[in-house]
């Protein structure tokens, strides 16, 4: 018989250590972090929280969780306030704005102290993401409130969102604080039909007992980050609590509209700009524009099914627009074809139960970083704009007088 | 990396936890050889499944028969199953295309229909268990006779993805004798084993991996000490991320009793590089020795043939890691470095020298080591043309 490596003996570690004293250890400590998981969330640990820029995101790895974002809301709304929500994509987080003139600041100067302005939007995020979780999880807590989210014309709303984003559907829907909504919870089944999804749920579904990922968030913004982020693997912010990571969003305004409009990429935001809503309309031989039936219902589907329906009527959808540098160029036809999409787009949210308005009619190219993005003075004229809807939501659902 | 998933995180404490709560010892059994059926179908798939199956049948049928011509045909099978599924694609593409392309085209797409997509879960390391143990009953050890305790053995789960390669006479006896009673002190090392593998897997190899990525790509242009530092990181990732990964294996057969071999004793306080390969992947190095180098004839059959079979071992060694010319190169590159280490004594007036130099400052030796099992690492995990660019640059400023 051949000699065998070495069995695993105990070690003079495994001969000091007391067993039950390290198995009780084990148990206690691990509930000790669980404990500690629900118990940071109790208080943000955001001080001074604007928005989630890149090194607050999952961009660089840190996945916000719903826990801490009611802390966050708990921490910038009183309970007299009208809470405003802000979720949507990279237009509504203030991309290309720096945080000192960022268009929701304007927003919460523009509405005043009757409101309280919470800006949780996600680069990329689509209206039924993340800050939609949030504002849907504090239903009850702040039954004032107003969901503010942005997207484009004739873009599709599944009401399970992203899969990037995916994982604050899950946190808030395993802990119980989402309302009972039959096509999220049967498209979710259908998502979650692959092992890696599943994988991923089940991380959900135990965060949902211990708060581990809570408890890390608070760790790695306070203390420091256990894993570099792709974002800054320099040497000396790679491990850094998330917390000393500033907010360096680009100043759209830092250089002029000419130069922001000249480059290699202007034709190809052309090309996407000329294509905008042409998958959902076809030309007859009249010259007539006429929508593709099986797009419209979808869409108008997934609208109805997007939110569920005591939150349909506190929610307001902002359509935005292309550039002027963009939509100019553009010919006739294809101008006309995206003003009937917009006007549909606009009544497929309103006939689904929603407030909607659009954006960005009046703008000039100054107003615009690039072809979507806002500069800050885009978003002087959008808080205004969102600001005038806010109020008129307010008033519709009884939050504020006709005379205020 | 199965054991850093959710599912396993729930999967184990559920299968121990009713383990020991089985009053029989045979019941525990097979709950456990439930639990590792339901392990290996979850991450192998009915595909991959298959062929183990017939292997282990094959294997099993093979030892009680006892029979020399069964032994060597099932050994072969193991083998050939080994080659077939891991080495088939790079095989025809490093010998048949090379002489005739059509041809290596038209075998490859030909083995490409008929294999599955990716080997199946863990084929090494049941090939190498299977082959282990039919050589040992030919040598005389007592076969395993209760197919339960073979099915254990075969697909016991926490060894099942990255090893240790078990052996079957102490893994039967560890089964029989450690299983028949609860002890605390088995749970108290298997949580704190499977918490350090965690740690230096998920703390620290995931993050090196993180940091050796970004900064890979950039090596040309970074200073020679940042060069050097990334190599440091390679090595120290390989020894975190399977050393982890060995941690949670073992510790997890502990939390049902059972003893598994070590793989690894600070391999990288080594001091030759015979003696690094003491203390690295153990279980894999005594198999090495015990079934490819002392069949070849070891060290008895003089100078040449030591050197020319620690070449043979270590070139297989190399291959077993994966179907890639790196890491054929990798292996004969420490075969060449054993075979140094085994022989410089002999040369004339020098050798003596540098042995005695090498005694009285152990620091050099270990130095002299290190540094070649970490430029070893660089041909390990990069192809060999992209490994010697990286070397030079160790080497410039």
């Amino acid at each position: 018989m051949s000699a065998s490596p070495p069995l695993a003996e105990p070690t003079r570690l495994d001969r000091f250590c007391i067993p039950i004293a390290v198995t009780v250890g084990f148990v206690v400590g691990l509930l000790l972090l669980a404990w500690a998981g629900r118990h940071v969330a109790r208080t943000t640990w955001h001080h001074d929280f604007v928005r989630f820029h890149p090194m607050l995101a999952p961009d660089s790895h840190y996945q916000p969780t719903v826990a801490e974002m009611k802390a966050i809301v708990r921490a910038q709304c009183r309970p007299d306030q009208i809470l405003v929500i802000i979720g949507g994509n990279s237009i509504f987080l203030g991309v290309g704005q720096p945080v000192e003139r960022l268009w929701s600041k304007r927003l919460q100067e523009l509405l005043g102290d009757q409101f309280a302005v919470v800006n949780l939007a996600f680069r990329g995020a689509q209206t039924t993401d993340g800050a939609a979780i949030v504002a849907e999880s504090l239903r009850d807590e702040f039954p004032r409130q107003i969901y503010l989210t942005n997207t484009a014309p004739l873009m599709d709303a599944p009401p399970t969102g992203l899969e990037a984003y995916r994982f604050i559907l899950l946190d808030a829907y395993y802990k119980g604080w989402l309302l009972p909504w039959p096509p999220r919870d049967e498209r979710l089944k259908w998502e979650l039909d692959s092992t890696e999804q599943r994988e991923k749920a089940l991380g959900l579904q135990i965060d949902a007992w211990l708060h581990q990922r809570t408890f890390w968030n608070w760790w790695s913004f306070t203390r420091f980050f256990t894993f570099p982020t792709p974002m800054s693997p320099d040497r000396q912010t790679a491990f850094r609590g998330r917390g000393q990571f500033p907010d360096r969003e680009p100043d759209y305004e830092e250089r002029t509209t000419a130069q922001r409009f000249s480059g290699p990429h202007v034709a190809h935001d052309l090309e996407i700009a000329r294509l905008f809503t042409a998958a959902s309309y076809r030309k007859d031989e009249a010259g007539q524009w006429h929508p593709i039936e099986v797009s419209h219902r979808t869409l108008s589907d997934n609208a109805r099914a997007a939110f569920p329906d005591p939150v349909k009527k506190r929610t307001v959808i902002a359509i935005s627009r292309n550039s002027p540098f963009y939509t100019q160029q553009m010919p006739p036809d294809i101008q006309e074809r995206d003003e009937i999409g917009y006007a549909a787009t606009l009544q497929m949210w309103r006939d689904a139960g929603y407030h909607a308005f659009e954006f960005g009619r009046d703008f000039t190219p100054d107003d615009y970083g690039d072809r979507t993005h806002l500069t800050s003075t885009g978003g002087v004229k959008l808080a205004a704009i969102t600001a005038e809807e806010v109020r008129k939501v307010a008033r519709s659902l009884g939050y504020l007088t006709f005379s205020e | 990396m199965i054991f850093t998933t959710y599912w396993y995180l729930v999967f184990t404490p559920v299968v121990v936890l009713l383990f020991w709560l089985l009053p029989r010892t045979s019941w525990r059994w097979w709950w456990l050889a439930l639990g590792c059926v339901v392990f290996h179908a979850k991450f192998a798939g009915p595909a991959g499944m298959a062929p183990v199956l017939v292997l282990m049948v094959l294997t099993y049928a093979a030892g009680l028969s006892g029979r020399r011509w069964a032994c060597l045909t099932v050994i072969g099978a193991n083998v050939l199953a080994l080659a077939f599924y891991k080495y088939t694609l790079f095989l025809i593409g490093t010998v048949v295309s090379p002489i005739s392309p059509a041809l290596g085209e038209w075998v490859g797409q030909g083995a490409e229909a008929i294999m599955p997509g990716l080997p199946p879960l863990g084929i090494s390391f049941f090939a190498f268990e299977f082959v282990h143990y039919l050589i040992e009953v030919r040598r005389g050890g007592a076969p395993i006779r209760h197919p339960l305790k073979f099915l254990l053995f075969s697909v016991f789960f926490p060894s099942l993805v990255a090893g240790p390669i078990k052996r079957y006479h102490s893994f039967i006896a560890s089964l029989e004798n450690d299983t028949q009673r609860f002890q605390m002190e088995n749970l108290s090392i298997g949580l704190r084993r499977i918490a350090l593998g965690f740690a230096k897997k998920v703390l620290i190899a995931d993050n090196l991996t993180v940091l050796i990525d970004h900064y890979q790509p950039m090596m040309a242009s970074a200073t020679l000490f940042e060069r050097w530092m990334l190599v440091i990181a390679i090595g120290l990732r390989i020894l975190f991320d399977f050393s982890g990964y060995t941690d949670i294996a073992i510790g997890t057969a502990r939390l049902f009793g059972i003893k598994l071999p070590e793989n690894f004793n600070w391999p990288y306080l080594a001091r030759s590089v015979q003696d690094f390969w003491q203390r690295w992947h153990m279980s894999l190095s005594t198999w090495i020795r015990d079934y490819i180098y002392i069949p070849l004839g070891g060290s008895r059959l003089g100078p040449f043939r030591r050197v020319s079979n620690g070449l043979i071992a270590f070139g297989l060694c190399g291959l077993w890691h994966g179907p890639a010319w790196n890491f054929v190169v990798w292996g004969l590159y420490h075969g060449v470095g054993l075979a140094v280490c085994a022989t410089y004594k002999q040369i004339p007036g020098i050798g003596p020298a540098i042995a005695r130099i090498l005694a009285k400052e152990p620091i050099v030796a270990w130095v002299l080591t290190q540094l070649f099992v970490f430029l070893g690492w660089i041909v390990f995990f990069y192809p060999v043309p992209e490994a010697w660019e990286m070397v030079k640059l160790l080497f410039r400023t």
